[in-house]
C-alpha cells in the first residue's frame, strides 16, 4: 500500500505541475460557473405597468384588486392612470413597461420595447382577462354575485397554474428546478470536470507508455496490481483536490449553498472519479493515441453534460430523456438532493442508478484493465 | 559462477519470432556486450531478462531465480536502464530518482544516502534540484542511470544508453559502467556501437534476426570466424613481379591490391615473416613508406558473420 501510495502521490504531484492541466481542470469550471451563473442570474424587477380603468363597476373593482393583491404585486408594479391616453404615452415615452387599459368595451395592451418584459405582463394579464371573461359570463348567469366573490373564487383556482417567473437567485424559477444558476452550474460543472479527471489518467498512463517510464516501472520489484492502483490513485487524488476547490471556492466565493452533507457530496464524487477513472482504462485499451483519448472524452464528456442539462437548463423533456442515460444526469440529481438538505437515502433510485452505472463501467474497466496497461 | 541463464528461450509477435531459441550463459562481474544491428531482437532478449515481457517457449533464470515464476526476487536484483529516457520532466534530478528509490524499498537515512551517492556517481549532483527540462541530451541519459542504479542492483541492465548524445556524456558514460563493474556488479550493455561494445565489454554475444549467432571474447570470436590481422603496405610504387611474388608467399592467405602503390594482406605469424615480405619489396627496388597492422574489429566480424554491417536493419 506504501507502495502506491508514492506513485499516487507522483501521479499527483506532476499533475499539479502541468500549468495547462490546473487551468483547464481547476480555473475553467469556476471561469464557466462565474460566467453562467451569473449570466443567468438576473434580478427581475417588476415590470412597470400604466393601467387605466374606465371601467368603474364589479370588474373595474376586480381588477385593482387583483392588481394589487401580492401574487401580480410580485411581477408588476401598476401604476394608474386616468385615461386610455396616458397610458399610451407612458409605454411609448418609456415611463412604462406596459400598459393596459380596461374599458366598458374591453381590454387593451400596449406592449413595450423589452419582448421579455411584455412576456411577463401579458402572463400576468392573460390570468385577469380569462377571469374577466368567464365572470361576465357568470354575471349574465348570477346578476346578484358581487365582483370580489367571483375575484376570489377565479384567482384561488387559477393561483397553482400561474406562470412562474422569478429570480434565479430565490430558488423559484422553473428553468433550474427550484436552484439558483449558480448552485445549478455548480454542480454541472463539478461533475462535468470530475469526469475530465479520467482523461488525465489516461493522458497519464499514454505518456508513460510513450516515454518509457511506465517501463522503468514495470522492471520494479512491486506487482503490476499495486503500480496500477497507485496510478489511478493519484488520478483519483487530483479529483478530490477539484471537488474541493470547486466546492469551497463556489461556497466562499459565490455563496453556493451546498446543503450539508459533505460526507455523502464526497460519496457522489468519489462515485464519478471512480467511473471517470474505469472510463479511462477502457479507452486505453482500444487506443494508444493521445489525440485520439482527448477526442473521445471530450465528446463523450461534452455531450452528457449537454443531455443531463449541463450547458442549457432547459433542453425539452426528450433531450433530457435521453439525458437520462447519463452519468451526469444521476450525479446532478444526487448532489443537487443534497444541496437541497436531503439525503442520499430519501433519493435512493437516483444513489442506486449512480453506483449501478458506476460499477457496469468498473465491470468494463476490469475486463479490460490487462490490455489496458500492456506496455506495446 | 554463472549469473544469468536464458534456456531455450523463444518470443514471438504474431508470427515474427523476435528471440529464436535463444542460450546464453553471462557470469557475474562480467560486462556482456550485446552487439547486434537494430531489430535484431537485443531489447525483446533484455525485456525478457526484465520480466517485462513473457516469454513463449523456455526459461531465464537470474542469480538462481526463475524470472518468469519469481519475479519479484529476480527483478529487485535488476536496474534497467531503458533505451526511452525513462524520466519524469516535471520532477527534478533529485525527485525522479528518491521516487524510484523509494519504488525499491529505500527509506529514510539510507534513501538519502543513496539518492546523493547515484546522483555523485552520475555527475548530477549540483544539477538536483534542476528538473530535466533543462538538461542536455547526455545529462537526461546520466539521470536515467542514476534511477536505475540508485538501489545498487547486482545486474545492470543498459539498453543503448548511450542514443544521441555527444562523445563527452558518452565517455563519462562508458567510465561509469566500468566504475560500476568494479563496483561488483554485473552488466549487460547492448548497443549498436560496435566501437563502445568492443572498448568496455569483457565478453561479447552478437544478435542477428532473434539468434545469438557467436558469444566469446573477441579473440575467441576471432578465431571463431577466422579473422586475423591484417597488413597494410604501402610502397613508392608497385610492379606486377613484386605483386605476384608476394601473392605466391606461402603464409599469405588473403591478397588485395587496393591502389597502384597499395597492398593489403593477411599474413600468417606475421612478426614472423613479415621480413620475407620486405625482403621481396627490396629485391624490386621498391621502398616501403608505410605498413599499418590492422587487427580485426567487430564491424568486420559482424560482417563475416552475417554477411551484413551493424548499420543494417534485421
Amino acid at each position: 500500500m506504501r507502495i502506491a501510495l508514492e506513485v499516487a502521490w507522483n501521479e499527483a504531484v506532476r499533475l499539479c505541475r502541468i500549468r495547462t492541466v490546473i487551468l483547464m481542470l481547476l480555473g475553467l469550471p469556476l471561469l464557466l460557473i462565474f460566467l453562467l451563473g451569473n449570466a443567468l442570474q438576473s434580478d427581475l424587477e417588476p415590470v412597470r405597468l400604466s393601467v387605466s380603468v374606465g371601467d368603474r363597476g364589479a370588474l373595474g373593482e376586480a381588477a385593482e384588486r387583483y392588481l394589487a393583491s401580492p401574487a401580480a404585486a410580485g411581477y408588476v408594479d401598476a401604476q394608474n392612470r386616468g385615461s386610455e391616453a396616458e397610458v399610451r404615452e407612458d409605454v411609448r415615452s418609456g415611463a412604462a413597461d406596459f400598459g393596459f387599459a380596461l374599458t366598458e368595451t374591453g381590454v387593451r395592451y400596449f406592449p413595450g420595447s423589452f419582448t421579455e418584459r411584455n412576456m411577463i405582463a401579458e402572463s400576468v394579464l392573460n390570468r385577469f382577462t380569462a377571469d374577466a371573461n368567464v365572470r361576465l359570463s357568470s354575471a349574465d348567469l348570477a346578476p346578484g354575485l358581487s365582483g370580489e366573490a367571483v375575484e376570489q373564487s377565479l384567482f384561488a383556482v387559477y393561483a397553482k397554474e400561474r406562470v412562474q417567473i422569478g429570480t434565479l437567485l430565490s430558488r423559484d424559477s422553473v428553468g433550474f428546478d427550484n436552484f439558483s444558476a449558480v448552485q445549478y452550474y455548480s454542480v454541472a460543472y463539478l461533475v462535468m470536470f470530475l469526469l475530465y479527471s479520467g482523461m488525465s489518467a489516461a493522458l497519464s498512463l499514454t505518456e508513460e507508455r510513450e516515454k518509457g517510464t511506465l517501463l522503468r516501472l514495470y522492471s520494479i520489484p512491486v506487482s503490476l496490481n499495486v503500480l496500477l492502483l497507485g496510478k489511478l490513485m493519484g488520478s483519483a487524488l487530483f479529483a478530490c483536490l477539484q471537488a474541493i476547490v470547486i466546492v469551497g471556492f463556489t461556497r466562499g466565493v459565490y455563496g453556493v449553498d451546498w446543503g450539508g452533507s459533505y460526507g455523502a457530496i464526497v460519496l457522489v464524487c468519489a462515485l464519478v472519479s471512480a467511473a471517470a477513472i474505469g472510463f479511462a482504462i477502457v479507452i486505453c485499451s482500444f487506443v494508444r493515441n493521445r489525440r485520439a483519448i482527448e477526442s473521445i472524452f471530450s465528446l463523450v464528456i461534452v455531450a452528457m453534460t449537454f443531455l443531463s442539462g449541463g450547458m442549457i437548463a432547459d433542453i425539452g423533456s426528450g433531450l433530457r430523456d435521453i439525458g437520462k442515460f447519463t452519468i451526469n444526469h444521476w450525479a446532478n440529481e444526487a448532489l443537487r438532493r443534497l444541496m437541497a438538505g436531503g439525503t442520499l437515502g430519501e433519493g435512493w433510485l437516483e444513489a442506486l442508478i449512480l453506483v449501478a452505472i458506476t460499477a457496469t463501467i468498473l465491470a468494463a474497466a476490469a475486463f479490460r484493465f490487462r490490455k489496458a496497461v500492456a506496455l506495446t | 559462477m554463472t549469473f544469468v541463464q536464458f534456456k531455450e528461450v523463444v518470443k514471438k509477435y504474431d508470427t515474427k519470432i523476435s528471440v529464436n531459441h535463444l542460450n546464453l550463459d553471462i557470469a557475474q562481474g562480467e560486462i556482456f556486450g550485446l552487439l547486434g544491428p537494430n531489430g535484431a531482437g537485443k531489447s525483446t532478449t533484455i525485456h525478457l531478462l526484465s520480466g517485462l515481457l513473457p516469454m513463449d517457449a523456455g526459461e531465464v533464470l537470474l542469480d538462481g531465480y526463475s524470472v518468469a515464476k519469481r519475479p519479484l526476487e529476480t527483478k529487485s536484483r535488476i536496474g534497467l536502464v531503458p533505451q526511452e529516457l525513462a524520466i519524469y520532466e516535471l520532477l527534478s534530478a533529485r525527485e525522479n530518482v528518491t521516487f524510484f528509490a523509494k519504488l525499491y524499498g529505500l527509506r529514510g537515512n539510507l534513501l538519502k544516502e543513496r539518492v546523493e551517492e547515484a546522483l555523485e556517481f552520475t555527475g548530477l549532483r549540483d544539477f538536483a534540484k534542476d528538473r530535466p527540462a533543462k538538461f542536455s541530451g547526455g545529462m537526461k541519459r546520466r539521470l536515467n542511470i542514476a534511477c536505475a542504479i540508485v538501489h545498487r542492483p547486482k545486474l545492470i541492465i543498459m539498453d543503448e544508453p548511450t542514443v544521441g548524445i555527444d562523445p563527452q556524456s558518452r565517455n563519462h558514460i562508458l567510465e561509469s559502467v566500468r566504475k560500476l563493474n568494479e563496483m561488483g556488479s554485473t552488466v549487460i550493455y547492448t548497443s549498436h556501437y560496435m566501437e563502445e561494445v568492443e572498448a568496455i565489454s569483457t565478453r561479447i554475444g552478437i544478435m542477428d534476426k532473434g539468434r545469438l549467432v557467436a558469444q566469446g571474447t573477441k579473440e575467441e570470436l576471432n578465431i571463431q570466424v577466422g579473422l586475423e590481422e591484417r597488413l597494410m603496405l604501402e610502397t613508392n610504387r608497385l610492379t606486377d613481379e613484386a605483386a605476384a611474388e608476394i601473392r605466391s608467399h606461402p603464409r599469405v592467405t588473403s591478397f588485395q591490391r587496393r591502389e597502384d602503390a597499395q597492398l593489403e594482406l593477411v599474413l600468417q605469424e606475421s612478426q614472423a615473416y613479415l621480413q620475407d615480405i620486405l625482403f621481396i619489396l627490396t629485391k624490386h627496388e621498391l621502398k616501403l613508406q608505410k605498413l599499418t597492422r590492422v587487427e580485426p574489429d567487430l564491424e568486420s566480424l559482424f560482417l563475416a558473420l552475417t554477411g551484413r554491417t551493424l548499420r543494417d536493419k534485421a
